[in-house]
């Protein structure tokens, strides 16, 4: 039990966080990519420590089928990942994660996935699918971040915001002072 | 206990600050879902969502996360609701209708808007109320102020019944209590009036729809009367229904939604393509066992209640909010009887393992109306996977539920009055 613990709490401090940074999520068609075909998609990253790209590929005839995610910044590939089709989560985007990039703010980036020809895979007989909405893939990307970080941040967040609503928030605390005070005065009564 | 007796316990008012504490700061992202339907009523004048659902326009963020099946609930709901919206519409103000329909795609704006908190405790107002009619019902059926006391904190403070309307914000508290109250009409002989309620019931979730053939069975005197109370129970949701009938998207996803069949996804082969639904034959038995067991042993309404929906989560992929349906029966049990308090602390347990493997947001995420940053900390989902298979741990989970289902059934059976 201990040790059940121990993994829990450490990975709990060791893990950190992988927060949302670009989002396009509206998606209206599917494009087919059969072997040896790429699509790729460029974005610029807000922050550094980018680490985690989600395309939205879909694999509904569930074919095996090799498959390399290639992240490039002037047409020089700085990650890349070699999965199989099996991995496609076909409700969700697929999760492609890599070593985090420190400098990645203000950089430009392409996202490629490419399904290997067909000398080096058997050709499905049937494409993968990535979803797409005008030019741009339905994807998104996460960058890096402590767990003491991000506990901060929420911490610092919240008492921020504290100030913004003032017409709800001094009604909603004087509300809760009176809860507090009829039950204070609850339990006075019955002791 | 009387009103006065109720309001001022320590128990309602400590259950009552814990709900105000968590109601502005927490939420899954559905009550934004839920309330992008509601607010068509109160805000635009439009009666009709399901024509919104169908033919708006495609870039409302709610749509582009959800889909437009989203608009999935009858329309009692969408019309309580949103009465409820209409009086407190001053205080939301006029920022709502842009702070739902979403800023494009812009998500962190809706988390981090300044008057969000204010919209979260609004939108929750409706479960409050149907929360003390609930227990001010709950408390009817025991007679000695020392049962009411236990019922009061089993149900006030219960951890499942504080988590599902205010920190998660799901809206099934409002069929557990008209439903509720129609088991005590019940149990009170005025049959009737409980049939009524049952389909009021329905008129906002289906599920007492299943229900309703166990309570004719039971409150009717003849099987003429079983027909007529029947009837009576499925009048209210034909009545409140029937004006949407003719629109293909209700008809789709509302009165024949894949949701409300999710118990015969369960199928035992038995050769051939032919197959058997384990919650059809429990069911079913559980029909027969009321037949011949429990005719006009109105006392006993709520047991085959409890048994069907325990059977109904045990054999069925439910969303996690519908076990707010069951609670208070469970709650009426563990008063009346000391030993199945060990069988509510089970399922109390085995609830919130099972939550915490969800893949539906549903832990910290919650949380995200306090600061965003809180979406990205660990899941304890993956926490789970660090330490063991989540696959095997969450059939772990569903096993252990099925196996407590039969046994509080079994035990049921045991200790339930019979017909002579």
């Amino acid at each position: 039990m201990n040790k059940l613990l121990f993994i829990i709490v450490s990975a709990l401090f060791l893990s950190g966080c992988n927060r949302i940074d670009v989002h396009q999520p509206l998606t209206s068609a599917l494009i087919p990519l059969t072997a040896g075909e790429t699509v790729s998609q460029t974005f610029v990253a807000n922050y550094d420590n980018l680490n985690i790209v989600r395309i939205c590929l879909r694999n509904p005839d569930r074919v095996q089928t090799p498959i390399r995610f290639s992240l490039l910044v002037d047409k020089q590939e700085i990650r890349g990942i070699d999965f199989n089709s099996s991995n496609i989560d076909n409700t969700d985007c697929t999760r492609l994660q890599f070593t985090p990039i420190p400098n990645s703010a203000g950089q430009m980036f392409t996202a490629s996935i490419m399904i290997y020809p067909p000398k080096e895979s058997n050709l499905p007989s049937t494409p993968i699918f990535v979803e797409q909405y005008g030019q741009d893939l339905h994807f998104s990307t996460n960058y890096y971040q402590s767990l003491s970080s991000t506990l901060h941040e929420s911490w610092t967040q919240f008492v921020r915001r504290l100030s913004l609503d003032p017409a709800f928030l001094l009604p909603y605390l004087l509300l809760i002072v009176i809860t507090i005070f009829l039950c204070c005065k609850s339990s006075r009564s019955r002791s | 206990m009387t009103f006065k007796q109720i309001f001022t316990s320590k128990i309602f008012l400590l259950g009552l600050l814990i709900r105000f504490l968590v109601m502005p700061f927490t939420g899954h992202y559905d009550i934004r879902g839920i309330n992008f339907a509601v607010y068509n009523l109160p805000f635009k004048g439009i009666t009709n969502v399901y024509e919104v659902a169908a033919n708006g326009p495609i870039d409302y963020l709610v749509n582009v996360n959800f889909g437009r099946d989203y608009f999935i609930y009858p329309p009692l709901t969408y019309f309580t609701l949103g009465s409820i919206m209409t009086i407190l519409k001053p205080l939301y103000g006029g920022e709502f209708v842009n702070w739902i329909q979403g800023y494009g795609n812009d998500i962190l704006s809706v988390v981090t808007h300044p008057q969000v908190w204010r919209y979260l405790f609004l939108m929750k107002i409706p479960y409050l109320l149907f929360d003390f009619l609930l227990l001010t019902t709950l408390l009817k059926f025991f007679s000695k102020e020392v049962d009411q006391k236990r019922a009061l904190a089993y149900w006030w403070l219960n951890p499942i019944a504080l988590y599902l309307p205010y920190i998660w914000g799901q809206f099934d508290i409002i069929p557990a209590a008209v439903m509720l109250l129609g088991v005590l009409s019940g149990v009170k002989g005025k049959p009737y009036r409980a049939a009524i309620l049952f389909g009021l019931s329905a008129s906002f979730k289906s599920y007492p729809l299943i229900l309703l053939p166990l309570l004719a069975v039971i409150l009717g005197k003849n099987v003429w009367q079983m027909i007529k109370l029947f009837f009576a129970g499925l009048a209210p949701f034909i009545l409140t229904t029937i004006p949407f009938w003719g629109q293909e998207f209700f008809r789709k996803t509302v009165l024949f939604s894949w949701q409300s069949q999710k118990m015969l996804d369960f199928l035992w082969g038995i050769g051939g393509d032919d197959g058997i639904y384990p919650f059809v034959i429990g069911y079913a038995l559980i029909l027969l066992w009321t037949v011949y067991q429990l005719r006009s042993q109105k006392s006993a309404l709520y047991l085959p209640m409890v048994m069907t929906l325990t059977w109904y989560y045990a054999t069925t992929n439910f969303h996690q909010q519908w076990f707010i349906w069951v609670l208070p029966y469970l709650v009426i049990l563990a008063v009346k009887d000391q030993k199945l308090r060990l069988i509510g602390l089970g399922v109390i347990g085995l609830f919130f393992l099972r939550l915490v493997e969800l893949q539906a947001n549903v832990t910290n995420e919650l949380f995200i109306w306090l600061a965003p940053a809180f979406d990205d900390l660990p899941k304890s989902r993956y926490l789970i996977g660090l330490a063991y298979d989540l696959h095997k741990f969450r059939n772990l989970v569903n096993s252990f539920f099925v196996a407590l289902s039969l046994f509080l059934s079994a035990y049921l059976i045991k200790k339930a009055p019979r017909t002579v």
